[in-house]
């Protein structure tokens, strides 16, 4: 009676961790056969802060390349 | 954490059908003595009683993990009123239908002293449709199935059980072997 529980207890355990180790492996949302609707509502704007977080980076203090030379 | 949740759905149901089929084949095996050359009777019985404390936990885990998914979307309500959800409606809404008709069943044989056998045995047939819900549930929305190997398994398995079911249906009961009612 014991081992047939423990087999039965077995095959669950593998199954439950083989595929735990296979999802880590393909998590990747796009996978699922099934997937939630994408809205065409905007998203809220975030507030300042996340908006200035989520500006694109320029770096201001790049000079532009030189382009020619003065000569004296 | 998100991909956590999905992770963790996916693998919590799993491991929950495989247990169900377990239960299933179990269950049917002992009327039909498919298991005979394993164990005798009373050792399919304690397989049988033993798979739900394996499947009911694991699925349990399947459904809180989706709740708590943020991506997934189902609410408690969808829980209650299936084919409810923006997507997904007909796949999603079969597994609420086979967790309902399972939760029916477990609670009978929770139950089993307060109801008559026949009661009793005619809620314990909805297991059959609960798991051809479940089977239809994952063939839907089952992430894993186009892999050739999980669904190749899945298949087998499936075949295995429904050729059972047939014999379960078309053999009458073992007059021989048959459990007292009393141990049930």
């Amino acid at each position: 009676m014991l081992a047939l529980r423990v087999i039965a207890t077995t095959f669950t355990l593998l199954s439950f961790g083989g595929m735990t180790v296979y999802a880590a492996d393909h998590a990747k949302p796009q996978n699922a056969a099934l997937a939630p609707m994408v809205t065409s509502t905007p998203a809220p704007l975030p507030n300042l802060a996340a908006r200035l977080r989520l500006s694109p980076q320029v770096p201001i203090t790049r000079l532009p390349p030189v382009t020619s030379t003065r000569v004296s | 954490m998100d991909l956590a949740f999905w992770l963790l759905a996916r693998s919590s149901g799993t491991g929950s059908a495989v247990a169900l089929e377990l239960s299933l084949l179990s269950g049917m095996a002992l009327r039909t003595g498919a298991l005979g050359w394993l164990t005798h009777n009373r050792g399919v019985r304690v397989l049988h009683d033993y798979s739900s404390f394996l499947w009911l936990p694991l699925a349990v885990v399947h459904v809180v993990a989706l709740l708590l998914d943020p991506t997934a979307r189902i609410g408690l309500a969808d829980l209650i009123v299936p084919f409810g959800t923006p997507y997904g409606a007909v796949a999603i809404g079969l597994g609420t239908i086979s967790m309902q008709l399972f939760v029916v069943v477990i609670v009978s044989s929770w139950l089993r002293s307060r109801i008559t056998n026949e009661v009793w045995t005619a809620l314990h047939r909805l297991s059959y449709p609960a798991f051809a819900a479940l089977v239809v549930h994952t063939l839907l929305a089952g992430t894993d199935f186009a892999q050739a190997l999980i669904a190749g398994l899945a298949w087998v398995t499936i075949g295995a059980l429904a050729a059972l079911a047939v014999v379960r249906v078309l053999r009458p009961a073992r007059s021989v072997k048959a459990i007292p009612a009393k141990s049930r």
